[in-house]
């Protein structure tokens, strides 16, 4: 007697986009969490300053921070370069007033183009992008030291796993709730959050080029870029994930970018001449 | 024979045993007062878990840590009669283990000697992804049994659970209750749930409902360098079901009515670990086959 009934099987796991979808009320619990331990319980500050930028990674930590601690202990700075755009600023003010924290606009462009001036030789757009960024984390420690608070950082894994961002420039911050989440799960978690949707629908921008959006730059959308991200950090090899049907030429550019940028994820390297150099021997957390 | 469990939820200071200590103390003069039996609190409880080479500068010996409980709990509460159970770097010789210990604290009774009654070593200090133990502490060698005044305990620290091979030993040498203290970072928020916390429950259930034994796990508390330790901690009964569930990110001592004599009716109910019993010395030849013996 035939066997009528067949039942198919899900198959080989193959990483997907709702391997990415997140309980956000959670996340924002853990968040949360996060800031008031990792900033207040160990390293006894009750305020922090933001660089808000009006993009959504900004908006979404600066949204956190309103939260975890009172409004009026959040400052957010918008830093503007000439190239920045009415837009970005508007965005960030826009964020700042539904939030009810404190927000100040600190030009850089005096600084920036000071600095550049000592240079005679014409300063590219990817040399001037990092000079704003280490000028913007000059601004937001220098305001930190004087307002006695702790810099948030912003930036999100998709970024820091593809090197899209300035070494010791937005990086800098000690403490950043997003730094685990790919940019379509920041994208979650702005919606939860109830982020103003002309932020979080906006192409992202690092903002140093009129027009310019990171997923240019990438040479992939984000929506894709995490998928691969994600399969690459969980052990699958560039071909496993091709032979699951991702795109040769986008696994190769999510690999290429990763490989290219491992450097930007350590600390600078220190010559070892000792059994007990730092880092190496010398083992002690962060919080310890 | 029923009696009262505390599981505390506890966010130590890092690396400052003191404090930790008298927070524990605290925490046992709160239990005492309520009639708790047993008192149990996390892994590495006395610094926070993550501490790299650090734990060298914080390890204590097991028996200065009971006589630091016990001279803070009778300085406070001079009446108190409790057990603990409480996870801990310990330094023997010029070891450091991840360890926990049960002591009997308080008030000398007749046949309930004050004092350190059993420590258990950490077997499997995990060192793969967010964990690297097996660089700074030694690994425990066994697993024991020992008596308690409510029936026979087992301690497992943590991994030692994950393997199912130490709660099948403990539950051999006739545990009832098996004591996890645990330091288990949050990880995978695509649930209500943390993904390690339904991991955790997953274990913790089959733990119990396979050898029929009470199952209490207690978990650390707070963010370390990032690292979540959200408590949640539980108890499982011998019928393998969850009875209770401490709250996220918040300190509590979380109690439950335990009744030992449940283990009797879960194992005539489902009489696996005497059938175990019956079999092992058979399998006991091919796992040491198995494992590349003769």
């Amino acid at each position: 007697m035939a066997w009528d009934k067949i039942v198919h099987s899900v198959g080989p796991v193959t990483p997907c986009a709702e391997d990415l979808l997140l309980d956000c009320r959670l996340v924002e619990t853990w968040l949360l969490q996060f800031l008031r331990d990792e900033v207040t319980r160990r390293r006894g500050f009750s305020r922090v300053v933001v660089g808000l930028s009006g993009g959504v990674d900004s908006s979404v930590t600066a949204t956190l921070a309103a939260r975890a601690f009172a409004p009026e202990s959040v400052y957010a700075y918008r830093m503007p370069y000439k190239t920045s755009s009415q837009e970005s600023l508007d965005h960030a003010a826009l964020v700042a007033s539904e939030l009810g924290i404190n927000c100040v606009t600190f030009p850089i462009g005096d600084a920036v183009d000071a600095l550049l001036a000592q240079d005679p030789g014409e300063a590219s757009g990817h040399r001037r992008g990092n000079v704003c960024a280490r000028m913007r984390m000059i601004v937001l420690f220098d305001q930190a030291f004087k307002l006695g608070a702790l810099p948030l950082g912003t930036g999100n894994k998709s970024e820091r796993m593809m090197g899209y961002y300035t070494w010791h420039g937005d990086d800098a911050p000690p403490i950043n709730p997003l730094g685990d989440l790919y940019k379509t799960q920041v994208w979650q978690l702005a919606r939860h959050l109830g982020v103003p949707d002309v932020i979080v629908s906006k192409p992202a921008t690092a903002d140093l080029v009129r027009g310019q959006t990171d997923e240019d730059d990438l040479g992939i959308t984000y929506v894709r870029a995490d998928v691969i991200l994600h399969g690459l950090l969980s052990g699958y090899t560039p071909e496993q994930l091709v032979s699951r049907g991702h795109d040769p030429a986008e696994v190769e550019t999510v690999r290429r970018r990763v490989d290219a940028t491992h450097w930007k994820r350590q600390l600078p390297t220190a010559a070892m001449v000792s059994d007990t150099a730092i880092g190496e021997y010398y083992l002690r957390p962060v919080d310890y | 024979m029923r009696w009262t469990l505390a599981q505390f939820q506890m966010q130590p200071v890092k690396a400052h045993v003191d404090a930790n200590i008298a927070r524990v103390v605290d925490g046992l003069c709160t239990a005492a007062v309520r009639d708790v039996a047993l008192a149990c609190f996390p892994e590495a409880c006395l610094s926070g878990y993550f501490l790299q080479g650090g734990v060298e500068e914080v390890a204590l010996q097991a028996d200065e840590v009971v006589q630091r409980l016990q001279s803070g709990l009778v300085a406070q509460c001079p009446d108190a009669m409790i057990d603990v159970c409480l996870g801990f770097y310990e330094r023997d010789g010029g070891a450091i283990y991840n360890s926990a210990l049960y002591a009997r604290l308080g008030r000398d009774a007749p046949g309930r000697p004050v004092g350190l009654a059993h420590l258990h070593r950490k077997i499997f200090p995990p060192s793969y992804g967010v964990f690297d133990e097996d660089r700074f502490v030694t690994r425990g060698r066994s697993v024991e049994c020992f008596d308690t005044a409510f029936g026979r305990a087992a301690i497992l620290v943590c991994e030692d659970a994950w393997h199912s091979i130490c709660g099948t030993i403990a539950a051999l040498q006739g545990a009832e209750v098996i004591l996890i203290p645990s330091a288990s970072p949050g990880r995978d928020l695509r649930e209500e749930r943390p993904g390690n916390v339904r991991a955790w429950d997953n274990v913790c259930m089959m733990l119990a409902g396979e050898h029929g034994c009470w199952v209490a796990c207690t978990d650390l508390l707070g963010f370390e360098g990032g690292k979540a330790f959200c408590g949640i901690s539980t108890v499982h009964n011998p019928f393998g079901q969850r009875v209770s569930s401490g709250p996220m990110f918040e300190e509590a001592m979380v109690l439950t009515e335990i009744d030992t004599h449940d283990t009797t009716v879960a194992r005539r109910r489902t009489p696996l670990i005497g059938g175990l019993q019956e079999t092992i010395s058979v399998l006991l030849a091919q796992l040491s086959s198995a494992a590349g013996g003769d």
